[in-house]
């Protein structure tokens, strides 16, 4: 035998088969790592037909890489597209995409399910009736578009440009939606974030300037999550992968989760806290490590406004540093782990241990809270406050392994012609005085804005959103919505049915993941990456030589692309250029032209993703051409240490420094290629800019706070009149025991399906087969206190608002004294009305007054449609709404509604059926204003006049004179 | 050679590592540039891979003689230290062989003492890793005939080129070193030990499902049909005697055939040599036991 001549063999069969244009060792293998097709051959790629099996008969692909629009990690998607129908066959992973790595979750592949859903919506469609009496007629996009557009120029004609809102629940794109509304003048965008993760933001904000944590898992010797990382969360996929690698690599995990999850399976050390008790835990881990010196002094000496603390906060000026550690000391004093094992009911030596695990990571400590605990309780945004401070603490900040702030993780390139403009005026249903400090739009308490205050939103856009179902108090915005005096017309953008589009006046139909352009780019490692989604079939059919200009032409129906809609809109808005708006939307190659989406996209990977135009070149292929064929980018690695950056001479010009050691110098701000955007900070006395902060004699980045400095200390939070919740500390929950009556617990509904997207997904047949109900875990202990027998028998649920009806999950995986329910599924069709009928109960609605009621009439089960598997439908239970019975529960500082309930939990009663909902809205009323004595509003607190303090974040920020505190009453017919 | 150093077959290797895959219609096309004839079939896959002989370091150098433990977590780490991360299931022989080959594959661009801590890296993988059990493993897939017989009398010949290029060792893998011998029974009692007799590395010997069928039919023994302890407690159960005199024959046969290894793999193959002829003299002196003290064996529960 000879071997080298075998070996030959091999050599020279696998230089054939690459000749040919097939890959040798195809499929994954633990020999290759052939996992993916080769990048090379995605233009003309041949598998076996799965449905043709046992026959072997080759299908030829084209293969197209877009981004999932399911969830917010934007991973990569590559779409089969069948060479010869020219359709999409299936959705894999994109092994070029950084953050996902060719990996995707259930949702991702789920997308062929989406795009071939027999139900979806096609056409665009007008009420034919009354709103919400579910009557509808197909019109043309030309009808619908000149309508809304015709409209919204009347509104700027008579500024009323606050009456043109904009609601969109994860936006999953970057820039352009944000750039439109600048460009419209607008001071209506409306997002969802005060929902969602608000309140982790804020804790990471009022540390860092910057709302969103970048761990670096992959590297982390202890990784603490108080999420679900591992099966759900953001950013779900990106960071499992690289939680499991860190785990590889030896990390420890730490999970808090009221629940067992499926994160908490995979933990070294799993705490059951009460619900809002992590503050204390995290605190006690401090004081701990405070105690016995286990943190890095030289780096909270450098990069901690410590001096400002001692000086403002504690009136001592001259204060050392040993004298600050004193304090600090004394501050965390009463946070022992006896303390924190009393509110938290985890016991102290757990706590402890876990305390040394902490400390021991020195440097490499990744931390993550994004919803779950920071979304669910009054003060929730101490959670990350407190879990930050314990990487402030080791210096594990933007550190191999450790945690980044999302900016220097994240880059959104700065688009073609700018928007130089900014709204004159202020929305404050959007942003009410009583939130000053609020990290995003005060979204879900709209229905209540809205009754007291005078005229209408005129315009309203639902995007990809569905406050009716997503938000709390759910029937109030059915109130709002079925109010003309209210919403003057309501445009529900969406793929697929909602039960917010169901009120609408114009239904809409747009593109999922593999029919529409965005841009996008999260935070999900130590780098920096961009991710290009494309409608799929144009791309295949330019391959292919043929030319398409409209996303129409090529998505099924008349299913539209936000991009072209919009450009289309704004043309229609401003024809003749006259309001100044058409401007932005023009072309620049062909002036006095529409700008298209190709010289849009074009235009940036041209000019302002840096590296991609060399990387283009390198294969013949313009940056457009590049990303079509890729899909993603990577446009930095190993970024670091950003605020320790030395800030180049050139930059330094004629400087001066105030006495907190912030350096303003004369010399212009170098371009940059990224969007502007983030907090801005004013011009010192003589209009110099602020560059940087001395620290150790030199001028470094420093980061985006007042002060410079990582911010232990808020002067914002101590002058806008929370003084007490300067430092990281710890606020008791509404659901504390001390707030509860003796016959209520709380319940935790923060939490989500694994493979479901709240809204988003109700139209994939795979995913709804895997979860498709919602039951209440309740632990043994108390099903047999409230005398509910078994899993699967009714429970009753009371909330402030009235009550919902639900199966019981007997189970040991939750704490005992609390139940819990997912926020997914529930999802409801009224009687009558065209919809889903894979994933939506059919529902009676009934009112009465303000007392609403929603029974199920037929849940799931098979249904004749084009699509077989329809009738192979074998589940019935669809879960339960319970959104609609929780109140609105903002959180005074960080505008988050805190999502926990107190409730009470009984056997159902006689008549009771599962997904019953009864709600008396006058008692949502009712909370929200008991909420709204909690606010410290601006008229009352604000130092300077102003609604809100200058520097902070805002998506669409208006112009200066906007800040400035109304004189004239809230009634104003504008609103402005 | 290359740079005066040896070259490995890559290629080849790769090719034979991936028949440890499930077949898939790729394997056509390398069965026959290999001259390997008709490729194997998925039943034939389960029969070698699933049923009778596991492709896993942990099997058969592990003390329990099953997957996972120890063994494979001192695998995990070695792919860990040569900068890799490991797959899930880093004892594979497919995925070893294919991790030796990428070793190769990455030393071709390198030079100097770079190139020689990949190569040494490469050499400790099969002498820690691999020859302790594939060799034997691979004999017994050539013996069982079908069509992973030429493949395996291929890799097994692919694996001599690479031992013989190593030389002998007088150092014994960590596994072995750290593994437990056959107890015997009547000092150590009955519990654990018909799972030990299943333990290669206790025994220096793989016993199949295919030997204990054929031990039974030789003897005419009921065959159970069950796990191969299930079916081995049920042969000791009617004939300890008769059953562990057959196991010392089957225990003689791979004694012989480590010592047919020992001057290509030194005290690797020597161990294995040792370890089997123990084992069958143990069992000859058990079955000297009366047959009511043996049955009592077989009875002890686990």
């Amino acid at each position: 035998m000879d071997l080298n001549e075998l070996n030959r063999r091999v050599s020279a069969a696998r230089s054939e088969a690459e000749a040919r244009g097939e890959t040798f060792y195809p499929g994954a293998s633990r020999v290759h790592l052939a996992a993916f097709p080769p990048k090379e051959r995605w233009h003309d790629w041949v598998e076996l037909d799965s449905r043709s099996w046992p026959q072997r008969v080759e299908k030829r692909y084209t293969l197209v890489p877009t981004t999932c629009f399911n969830c917010e990690s934007a991973c990569g998607l590559l779409a089969y597209v069948d060479r010869d129908t020219l359709q999409v066959r299936k959705f894999e992973g994109n092994p070029e995409h950084p953050g996902s790595r060719g990996r995707n979750c259930a949702k991702g592949p789920a997308t062929i399910n989406q795009i071939t859903d027999p139900d979806r919506i096609l056409y665009p469609l007008r009420r034919a009736a009354g709103r919400g009496e579910g009557r509808w007629e197909r019109v043309s996009w030309d009808e619908a578009l000149d309508d809304i557009a015709g409209r919204i120029r009347k509104a700027m004609q008579e500024d009323r440009h606050n009456q043109v809102m904009y609601h969109v629940g994860r936006p999953g794109e970057d820039g352009f939606t944000t750039r439109m509304l600048a460009a419209w003048g607008v001071d209506g965008h409306n997002s969802h974030t005060n929902v969602c993760s608000s309140g982790a933001r804020a804790g990471y904000f009022w540390w860092m300037g910057m709302d969103r944590p970048s761990p670096d898992y992959a590297n982390a010797k202890v990784i603490v999550l108080v999420s679900s990382h591992l099966e759900t969360g953001h950013y779900f996929n990106p960071h499992a992968q690289r939680i499991i690698e860190g785990k590889k690599n030896g990390a420890k995990l730490i999970v808090l989760d009221t629940r067992m999850s499926n994160t908490a399976t995979h933990a070294d050390h799993w705490l059951s806290p009460y619900p809002g008790s992590e503050p204390a835990i995290f605190l006690a881990v401090a004081r701990w490590m405070i105690a016995e010196r286990r943190y890095d002094r030289d780096f909270v000496h450098r990069w901690w406004n410590w001096r400002e603390y001692m000086a403002e906060g504690q009136g001592r000026p001259d204060a050392s540093f040993e004298e600050f550690e004193s304090t600090l000391e004394s501050d965390y004093a009463d946070y022992t782990f006896d303390f924190a094992a009393a509110e938290s009911g985890v016991g102290a030596e757990v706590l402890r241990e876990v305390a040394e695990a902490i400390a021991s990571a020195g440097t490499r400590l990744a931390t993550h809270n994004w919803r779950s605990a920071g979304s669910g309780n009054l003060g929730g945004w101490q959670v990350a406050r407190t879990m930050l401070l314990l990487n402030a603490l080791l210096g594990a900040i933007a550190t191999e392994g450790g945690t980044f702030p999302n900016s220097w993780n994240k880059f959104v390139p700065r688009p073609i012609r700018l928007p130089h403009r900014h709204p004159r005026k202020w929305n404050d249903v959007l942003w009410p005085n009583e939130y000053p400090l609020a990290l995003m739009e005060m979204s879900f308490l709209m229905p209540h804005l809205m009754r007291e205050r005078e005229g209408p939103v005129d315009v309203y856009f639902t995007r990809v959103y569905n406050p009716v179902w997503t938000n709390p108090d759910g029937f109030s915005w059915i109130e709002m919505l079925t109010d003309e005096s209210k919403i003057g017309l309501h445009v529900a953008m969406t793929p697929t049915w909602s039960e917010t589009a169901f009120f609408a006046d114009y239904v809409l139909p747009m593109g999922h993941s593999s029919e529409r352009h965005d841009l996008t780019s999260y935070e999900q490692y130590d780098g920096q990456w961009i991710g290009f989604r494309q409608p799929v079939l144009r791309a295949a059919r330019e391959r292919l030589g043929e030319t398409v200009s409209d996303t129409r032409d090529v998505n099924p129906g008349e299913v539209w692309e936000e991009n072209e809609f919009w450009i289309e809109l704004t043309w229609r808005i401003d024809p003749d250029g006259g309001l100044g708006v058409r401007e932005f939307f023009e072309s620049k190659a062909r002036p006095g032209e529409k700008i298209t989406v190709d010289e849009y996209y074009g235009w940036i990977f041209d000019n302002t993703v840096p590296g991609l135009p060399a990387a283009a070149a390198a294969e013949g292929l313009t940056p457009l051409e590049y990303m079509r064929r890729y899909g993603a980018f990577e446009v930095a690695r190993k970024v670091g240490k950003v605020y320790a950056q030395p800030v180049p001479d050139v930059e330094l010009e004629d400087l001066a420094e105030d006495t907190a050691g912030r350096v303003y110098t004369r010399a212009p701000a170098p371009e940059s290629p990224k969007a502007p955007g983030g907090n801005r900070f004013d011009p010192d006395a003589q209009g110099r800019r602020r560059v940087g902060v001395r620290v150790d004699g030199r001028v470094l980045r420093g980061f985006p706070t007042l002060s410079g400095k990582l911010e232990f200390w808020s002067r914002t939070l101590r002058d806008w009149g929370w003084e007490e919740l300067a430092i990281p500390t710890y606020v008791r929950s509404h659901v504390h025991p001390q707030h509860l009556d003796r016959d209520q617990m709380p319940l935790i509904s923060t939490f989500r399906l694994p493979v479901q997207i709240h809204t988003r997904s109700a139209n994939a047949k795979w995913l709804d087969e895997i979860a498709h109900t919602n039951p209440l875990w309740i632990h043994p202990v108390d099903a047999r206190r409230l005398g509910i027998a078994r899993t699967g028998n009714l429970a009753r649920v009371e909330t402030e608002l009235g009550h919902f009806v639900v199966k019981a999950w007997i189970t040991e995986g939750i704490r005992p004294g609390v139940v819990a329910c997912s926020h997914h599924m529930g999802r409801w069709k009224p009687e009558g009305h065209d919809g889903q009928r894979i994933g939506m109960s059919t529902v009676a609605l009934g009112r009465d007054g303000r007392d609403w009621m929603l029974s199920v009439r037929t849940g799931g089960g098979p249904f004749t449609s084009s699509d077989p598997d329809t009738m192979r439908v074998w589940w019935t239970d669809l879960g339960v709404h319970q959104n609609l019975t929780h109140a609105v529960h903002p959180d005074p500082v960080s505008g988050m509604h805190c999502w926990h309930q107190a409730v009470r939990v009984r056997a159902a009663e006689a008549g009771d059926r599962h997904g019953d909902v009864f709600v008396d809205t006058r008692r949502s009323e009712a909370v929200y204003r008991k909420w709204l004595e909690k606010t410290r509003s601006a008229e009352a607190h604000s130092p300077d006049g102003t609604r809100r303090p200058w520097f902070m974040l805002r998506p669409v920020r208006p112009e200066r004179e906007a800040y400035a505190l109304a004189t004239a009453p809230a009634s104003d017919p504008d609103r402005g | 050679m290359t740079n005066g150093l040896r070259e490995a077959p890559v290629e080849l290797l790769r090719a034979l590592a991936s028949f440890l895959e499930p077949p898939s219609p790729q394997h056509a096309g390398l069965a026959r540039v290999l001259g390997l004839g008709s490729p194997p079939t998925g039943a034939d896959f389960a029969d070698t891979f699933l049923f009778q002989l596991h492709p896993y370091a942990s099997v058969h150098m592990g003390a329990d003689g099953m997957l996972g433990g120890p063994v494979r977590e001192r695998v995990g780490g070695f792919w860990r230290a040569a900068g890799r991360v490991p797959p899930r299931e880093p004892d594979h022989l497919g995925a070893l062989i294919g991790l030796y080959a990428g070793l190769w594959a990455e030393r071709e661009g390198l030079s100097g003492a770079e190139a020689e801590l990949v190569e040494a890296a490469a050499a400790a993988l099969l002498r820690e890793h691999v020859f302790g059990w594939a060799f034997e493993l691979l004999a017994l897939v050539a013996e069982g005939g079908g069509r992973y017989a030429g493949w395996a009398h291929v890799t097994y010949e692919a694996l001599v080129e690479e031992a013989r290029a190593l030389g002998p060792s007088d150092a014994l893998p960590v596994h072995l070193a750290e593994a437990p011998a056959l107890p015997d029974p009547r000092v150590e009692g009955g519990a654990g030990f018909v799972s030990a007799l299943l333990a290669p590395v206790r025994t220096g010997t793989i016993l199949t499902r295919r030997a204990l069928t054929r031990i039974a039919r030789e003897r005419g023994l009921g065959l159970r049909v069950g796990e191969r302890r299930w079916v081995l407690e049920h042969l000791l159960g009617q004939s300890a005697p008769e059953v562990l005199g057959a196991l010392a024959e089957e225990m003689d046969r791979a004694a012989a055939r480590h010592l047919e290894r020992a001057s290509l793999l030194g005290e690797t193959a020597r161990f294995g040599e040792r370890r089997a002829g123990a084992a069958s003299e143990l069992l000859r002196s058990l079955s000297s036991e009366g047959e009511a003290a043996l049955s009592e064996i077989a009875r002890t529960p686990e």
